[in-house]
């Protein structure tokens, strides 16, 4: 019998089954677990109509402004365009600056190198959030008041209420319309250069893909900004003073203390790890490279933008959409200096009415959503500059 | 040659270095001298800032709650043998296997002797003042009374700055300076005594003996806090044993869960990625939202888990958290071992567990050293996101000082936040040396 | 292939039915025994707020002073004979209930309003009343504002997940006026905020803006007023779990009994001698022992599981009602005298039922 069982065992598919059997029932009894849980309480999703209840302009575009009126669900869309709003941005600021510090590491300018190297040990060894805490109440309460602002009045105003910069405004209710417009536009934009390089492709004549693709986009968006009544039109920022005296800024887009600290910090602090990876994959690339580049004649800067650079890149990318998405995760921190993104909305939900699963599910699929747009974005650009 | 011309060259030689290195190009000019102007004016700044403007008194007066919070003090010999242990161990430890012993030594003899004879010196303390005034309130003469509160610093010989820069090994329960001079005296001591053992440092015997010591610390240390209530766990107590904590189960919790992902059996291989990328999905921040809000959302299982202790709960986020990411990197040094070895190991015999305790995880985890180290930092940082979730880790202590003594706080934003930037900067700082050193000892991390 | 399919198949099904199993199950008795969690702890774990002066600091030493910590004092006194069996925790207005549903405070004395929602909705039972309050707005003095009415335009701080949030929204919306919100997650920000001129106005409860009111003052020299308008009624008192009335008749009758011994005159000075000799029945119920040679009536109130000379050990570790208010609130400028937190007997609110 012993000997029959210790056969068994070390049969390798016997085993291998029984393994497999064992634990995916396991791992089926806790899903269901979570998911049967989930659903009992999942389906009530009335709590999404009702009012959200306070007010919150923290965002930068009035379009994201969540009112008390607003339903809930609608609240909860609003904080992932406020975290959207953030991420973006600072995605965009860290690289340059992490592009710049990164390079400056690798300079032959010992005072330019030391100066990188101090920013990167800063600021990657601080939490993101006393980053946060030290400018949205340290250095940004020391700037001045919104009485005595600072830069150009009427189109680019310093306060510690926040900075305000020329945008653009909806003329109508559907100015929106347009960006649909827009999205249409870039498709069939891309679908047409898609086909005139496969017909060049086939036919070897040259089909001018790029130059269709952009005159249609350009022609869509013309013709339907006129035929939508100038949806859009610039709105360039103001300071308004009530009966009473208090001052307020109006129009433009408002970079308010909670987003342009939670912007801020959260480039310096991705902008210190970017310039790591920068500086790791330009040291990465062979320094034959760079002696071939010289030896053909090519200035510094063109042998940076044209043969380092580009192989940088190649290999840089996947740490890059990395850093990205921790980027993307780490900006819900902005909700403890009181910038309304998605945590921050969700949180106060889930104070007033409960109903956590659902809530905290909702983030999650932002998440993965958003997460799965950077990934894409980030292995299609890895596509194009892998070689082919 | 005559030593003036000895000395010309050098300045010569200086002079060429600077040619060569900072003006050799318009460009290159242009670039020393923005950031000449930039360093000196940060210099500057700083400078200023720290030995004249600053207001250090007011850290150095909370300095206990910067580091304890509210530990009750009667209690405070759990804290120190903690602080002992630990201390014993990474003085050993360096003797064994760091750097050279002198600096080390002037190092420990310097901080030591500004932190205890400094620590006689200024004492800052609040004053309070009868404070009264009138009040003009709806037209109404009210008398109201009360207390006006100002800091004061005593003893009067060195600067507030000179008696904060003792601060970051200043102690958190009052004036023990004796158990301080302990404290430092094991720093030198165990150096020296590890020199001695250095010889034995490739023993197999050492390692292992060494490498459990580590693995016990940590459970020892929070055995000893066991006796206080995690009601009374705050600042930078809190985020060490949090992290401590959390390294330590992360640690072995990733380990499984790379071994699950290359594992053969593909209910165990499907299970692993699928617990790791859900758990990646989500910041740690929502994480610990999650755990703090959740009551009977989740049926038994997660009114079970919410009967547990904030603290405890935490920490097993951050165990579970963090082992997600250390599973990833351990993966990565899993597939970094030929394939080779592993037929090598196949071929002389060795069972399954043999083969990957002897021979594969050794290796695998060998070449992420530094990025586990990576991923501790992470955790470190992390340990932050407490403040989040109304723990009073050290930031929000920080917090809570300036809230509370906004009589003698008031507008101090940058002394109290920059010295908590300090707490955590130095142990990130000191955590991504190791890795550093581990990555050029082990000559691993570049691939 | 369909072997697999069929035995994972099989594994939800298995899975699904246990946790039918588990789930059909009757949910259970849902009442607690929170007292018996103390007795059994040692120590009353007591959510409060620590950036309020006058209901709640911190000190560089770590204790807590102020209105509400001397409640959850007074409550130690009451279980256990020792005022300082208690472990303070700092609950902010946005996690405050999260922390008591989810047990990890026994009691919350926080400066929190009772309101319909928060019964019902949260599962928040409340005791008396300790401190009726409202919202109102503060701005700098030199602003020359003397009505909320003229606050059109302005940027108002305001904390994260309080009552005044909706009470500030619906008092601007009822009369036409537009506001901005910066809504802020502790007062310590909103102070900085307020001192910087990131906001014109400041809104709380009136007696949290009488406190800042006065240090604003004795720190900064800044001057600031609380404009007459009162923007919603705000009682503040502890709040419990629901489902433990046992441990909410504790609660409530320590706040009871401090108001009786205000009015019957028994302070913390005399608490003794009114034991040892009580001048009447009332008192002597109140304190737990016999009037007159008489047998010491019991009242039931934790059901021997606390003392029935409970009140004794409350008077005399934080006094009454009036002692607790002087010491704590009258220090930072919260006039008592002619409020709504005077005795009824000189015409304020608060009022307490018979204890007998």
């Amino acid at each position: 019998m012993k000997q029959y069982v210790s056969e068994l065992w070390y049969h390798g598919s016997t085993r291998a089954n029984l393994v497999n059997v064992v634990v995916g029932t396991l791992a089926v009894i806790i899903a269901t677990y979570l998911v049967y849980s989930i659903f009992v309480n999942l389906f009530d999703f009335r709590f999404l109509t009702g009012p959200y209840g306070s007010p919150d302009r923290s965002a930068i575009f009035v379009f994201l402004h969540v009112e008390a009126s607003d339903p809930r669900w609608l609240g909860m869309l609003k904080g992932a365009g406020n975290t959207i709003s953030v991420v973006v941005f600072a995605i965009a600021l860290a690289s340059l600056l992490g592009l710049f510090v990164g390079v400056a590491r690798l300079s032959t300018n010992p005072i330019l190198n030391r100066l990188g190297g101090i920013y990167v040990e800063t600021f990657r060894n601080l939490p993101l959030l006393l980053l946060m805490f030290f400018f949205a109440f340290g250095v940004f309460r020391s700037l001045p008041q919104i009485e005595a602002r600072t830069g150009i009045d009427g189109f680019f105003m310093v306060s510690n209420r926040g900075i305000a910069v020329p945008w653009l405004a909806g003329a109508h209710d559907f100015w929106w319309l347009w960006m649909i417009a827009l999205f249409a536009g870039g498709a069939v934009a891309l679908w047409v250069r898609r086909r005139r390089e496969q017909q060049e492709d086939l036919t070897g004549q040259t089909m001018h893909g790029n130059a269709w693709a952009l005159a249609i986009f350009l022609g869509v968006g013309v013709v339907s900004y006129v035929l939508l009544l100038f949806p859009l039109r610039p709105a360039l920022p103001e300071v308004v003073q009530s009966d009473a005296g208090f001052f307020a800024y109006q129009h433009g887009a408002l970079l308010g203390l909670g987003y342009i600290s939670a912007l801020v910090s959260v480039t310096l602090y991705f902008g210190a790890f970017i310039a790591e990876i920068v500086r790791g994959s330009i040291q990465a690339v062979p320094h034959g490279q760079v002696e071939a580049a010289s030896s053909l004649g090519f200035t510094t800067y063109q042998r940076f933008t044209l043969v380092v650079l580009p192989q940088a890149l190649r290999i840089m990318i996947p740490a890059l959409n990395n850093e990205f998405q921790n980027t993307n995760k780490d900006s819900t921190l902005a909700h403890v200096i009181a910038f309304g993104e998605i945590v921050l909305i969700s949180n106060r939900i889930v104070n007033n009415a409960g109903n956590l699963l659902q809530v905290y599910l909702f983030i999650f699929i932002v998440f993965i959503v958003t997460n799965l747009i950077i990934s894409t974005i980030m292995n299609t650009i890895n596509k194009n500059v892998q070689l082919k | 040659m005559s030593m003036l011309a000895v000395r010309r060259d050098a300045i010569a030689e200086r002079i060429d270095w600077a040619k060569a290195n900072l003006f050799d190009t318009r460009v290159n000019t242009a670039i020393t001298l923005v950031s000449l102007v930039a360093a000196v004016a940060f210099l500057f700044l700083t400078v200023r800032y720290f030995l004249f403007q600053a207001n250090w008194g007011l850290v150095a007066l909370n300095r206990k709650l910067f580091f304890v919070g509210s530990y009750p003090a009667d209690e405070a010999f759990r804290v120190w043998i903690a602080m002992f242990l630990a201390v014993t161990l990474i003085a050993i430890t360096y003797g064994i296997w760091g750097g050279r012993l002198r600096p080390y030594l002037i190092v420990v003899g310097a901080v030591a002797a500004l932190v205890l004879t400094l620590g006689l010196g200024v004492e800052p303390r609040i004053e309070e003042r009868a404070f009264t005034e009138i009040i003009e309130s709806g037209g109404q003469q009210t008398t109201i009374s009360g207390i006006n509160r100002v800091l004061v610093m005593e003893g009067g010989w060195a600067p507030s700055w000179l008696y904060a820069l003792s601060l970051g090994l200043a102690v958190p329960f009052g004036s023990t300076w004796v158990l301080m001079a302990g404290l430092f005296g094991t720093l030198a001591g165990g150096a020296v005594i590890g020199k001695q053992l250095a010889r034995f440092r490739s023993n197999p015997v050492m390692l292992q003996g060494m490498g459990a010591l580590w693995v016990l610390l940590i459970p020892a240390i929070v055995l000893l806090q066991l006796g206080v209530s995690t009601n009374s766990w705050e600042s930078a107590f809190l985020d060490i044993i949090v992290f401590s904590v959390g390294v330590f189960f992360s640690f072995f919790i990733g380990l499984a869960l790379a071994m699950g992902r290359v594992s053969p059996y593909r209910a165990i291989r499907i299970s692993s990625v699928g617990y790791i990328e859900v758990v990646r999905a989500a910041p740690l921040l929502v994480w610990l939202l999650f755990a703090t809000f959740l009551k009977d959302e989740l049926g038994p299982v997660g009114a079970a888990f919410s009967s547990i202790d904030l603290v405890y709960r935490v920490m097993i986020v951050f165990a579970f958290f963090g082992g997600a990411y250390i599973a990833e990197v351990i993966r990565g040094g899993l597939q970094s071992v030929p394939r080779g070895q592993r037929e090598a190991a196949q071929s002389i015999g060795l069972s399954t567990i043999q083969m990957y305790t002897l021979i594969i995880l050794p290796q695998a985890i060998r070449a992420v050293i530094p990025a586990i180290i990576g991923r501790f930092i992470a955790l470190w940082k992390d340990t932050a996101l407490l403040a989040a979730i109304s723990l009073v880790n050290t930031l929000e202590k920080s917090r809570k000082v300036l809230g509370g003594q906004t009589d003698i706080a008031e507008g101090a934003f940058f002394e109290i936040y920059l010295i908590v930037a300090l707490i955590y900067w130095v142990i990130s700082y000191m955590l991504s040396r190791l890795g550093d050193t581990a990555e050029s000892r082990l000559g691993v991390g570049r691939r | 292939m369909t072997g697999r399919i069929l035995l994972l198949a099989l594994a939800i099904v298995a899975g699904l039915m246990i946790f039918t199993a588990c789930t059909t199950e009757d949910a259970g008795d849902p009442r607690e025994d929170t007292l018996g969690v103390i007795l059994d702890r040692g120590t009353l774990v007591c959510g409060i707020k620590a950036d309020t002066p006058g209901f709640g600091v911190l000190n560089p030493d770590g204790s807590a002073v102020g209105n509400d910590v001397d409640y959850c004092h007074a409550l130690a006194a009451a279980i256990f004979g020792d005022a300082n069996a208690v472990e303070f925790k700092e609950a902010t207005s946005a996690n405050r209930f999260e922390l008591l549903a989810a047990k990890e405070i026994d009691v919350l004395i926080r400066t929190t309003t009772w309101t319909a929602s928060r019964d019902a909705d949260l599962n928040v039972a409340f005791a008396p009343t300790t401190f009726y309050d409202g919202a109102g707005i503060m701005v700098h003095a030199g602003s020359g504002v003397t009505s909320v009415n003229e606050l059109g335009g302005s940027t108002i701080c305001i904390l994260d997940g309080t009552s005044t949030q909706g009470a500030v929204s619906d008092y601007f919306a009822e009369n036409g006026l537009t506001y901005s919100e910066l809504t802020l997650q502790d007062n310590a920000a909103i102070r900085g905020s307020f001192i910087g001129g990131q906001c014109d106005a400041w809104s709380s409860d009136k007696s949290q803006l009488g406190g800042h009111q006065f240090s604003l003052k004795s720190d900064e020299n800044l001057d600031a007023i609380v404009l007459p308008e009162t923007l919603s009624k705000e009682p503040l008192g502890p709040s419990v779990r629901d489902y433990d009335s046992e441990w909410e008749d504790i609660v409530r009758w320590v706040v009871n009994g401090m108001i009786i011994a205000e009015e019957q005159g028994v302070t913390s000075a005399n608490v003794s001698q009114m034991a040892a000799n009580p001048p009447n029945n009332t008192v002597a119920r109140l304190l737990g022992v016999g009037f007159d040679g008489g047998a010491p009536s019991n009242l039931g109130i934790g059901h021997g599981r606390i003392d029935g000379t409970f009140m004794q050990d409350v008077i005399s570790a934080v006094g009454n009602y009036g002692e607790a208010y002087e010491r704590t609130l009258e220090a930072v400028g919260l006039t008592r005298a002619g409020s709504l937190n005077d005795s009824y007997v000189n015409g304020g609110l608060i009022y307490a039922p018979p204890m007998r």
